[in-house]
């Protein structure tokens, strides 16, 4: 059940499966060492993307290929988080209560991505671009990208591991940059297009609650060396993935098509 | 009023905000796409369910409106004439 093929003597972030066996470290302190290590990396992804937002000149048009790309990313991140609420049911364990909560939160983050989904999506209709959804979902621009299908399929895959794995692959790490992005995109387009920024900005707040459920999950469920291992085997991948998926991205509301 | 695409509804419906759960129920079942999903700083919840006046057609009246038959919430979709927004 959930077990990945890594192997032992890899290391993640120059740290080895032997390194956390000695630490024996508890979950909490082993969220410690992981957000002390990932750290660099998500500072870098960020600044990419807040350095892009600070400098980039908004037209009509890189507004509303951003918005349907995030709308159409946050639609399949739900489908996905779908798929994760059955890879967490075979660890739950109703007489005890472990893994309930995992169920419970992954139930919810599926509800909040649909509906970010939606409000990004809203937000082209309110704005006048498109006279209807269905014109939406068939749209070009609305397709999803090659860098982040990539990045989706990293998280479908992620969505069979252990609980803490998942989150260490997804909500400590590329929820947190999500959230960062967020933010820097409706602060730039606040003064664009107040209609495109609010869908940006109502989301920032959730997507933390998000990164707040990942600690809490690998607060209390990351307790073995071997989960803490694929934690941070995961959290690597994750950024990775999400780094070449944002590339991606900006150049794809950049480029003059 | 050509900007509403030959849409001459007088009568168009509002949501209340105090009332509104943000269920999502109504933006489901709109056939003219004229409920969202947003934000407003007003709203009891964080985001909240709008109606575009412009889009919106009325349906032929609260009996037979799609959105007001599936709203658990009772009186939060009123009806209102086009252009008193904010009367309810």
């Amino acid at each position: 059940m959930g077990s990945l093929l890594i192997r032992r003597d890899a290391q993640y972030w120059g740290i080895t499966l032997e390194d956390l066996a000695r630490k024996s470290l508890n979950g909490t302190r082993f969220l410690g060492l992981m957000q002390e290590v990932i750290g660099p990396f998500r500072t870098k992804t960020w600044n990419m993307v807040d350095d892009w937002a600070r400098r980039i000149s908004w037209t009509d048009k890189k507004a509303f290929k951003t918005v349907l790309q995030f709308g159409a990313f946050e639609m399949h991140g739900a489908r996905l988080y779908n798929e994760w609420y059955k890879g967490t049911l075979p660890y739950v364990d109703y007489t005890s209560g472990a893994y309930e909560d995992c169920l419970n939160m992954i139930a919810r983050k599926a509800y909040d991505e649909q509906k970010h989904g939606r409000i990004y999506w809203d937000a082209v209709l309110e704005r006048g671009w498109a006279a209807n959804r269905r014109e939406l979902f068939g749209h070009q621009y609305g397709q999803t990208l090659f860098g982040i299908k990539m990045f989706l399929a990293w998280l479908a895959y992620v969505g069979s591991s252990h609980p803490a794995v998942q989150h260490a692959g997804d909500s400590v790490a590329s929820e947190f940059q999500s959230a960062r992005s967020i933010h820097a995109l409706g602060e730039s387009l606040a003064g664009y297009d107040p209609i495109i920024a609010k869908a940006f900005l109502a989301q920032e707040y959730e997507e933390m609650t998000h990164v707040k459920m990942g600690e809490y999950i690998i607060g209390r469920y990351a307790t073995t060396p071997e989960i803490q291992f694929q934690c941070l085997w995961a959290s690597h991948h994750n950024l990775r993935a999400l780094d070449l998926g944002l590339r991606d991205f900006i150049d794809f509301v950049e480029a003059d098509d | 009023m050509a900007s509403r695409g030959g849409n001459e509804a007088e009568v168009v419906f509002q949501i209340v905000q105090e009332r509104c759960i943000a269920c999502g129920n109504c933006r489901e079942v709109c056939p003219w796409d004229a409920i969202i999903h947003t934000w407003t700083p007003e709203a009891r919840y964080r985001t909240t369910i709008v109606v575009l006046e412009d889009s919106c057609t009325g349906c032929g009246g609260p009996e037979k409106a799609p959105c007001v038959v599936v709203c658990p919430v009772p009186d939060c979709i009123v009806p209102v004439e086009r252009g008193a927004r904010g009367a309810a």
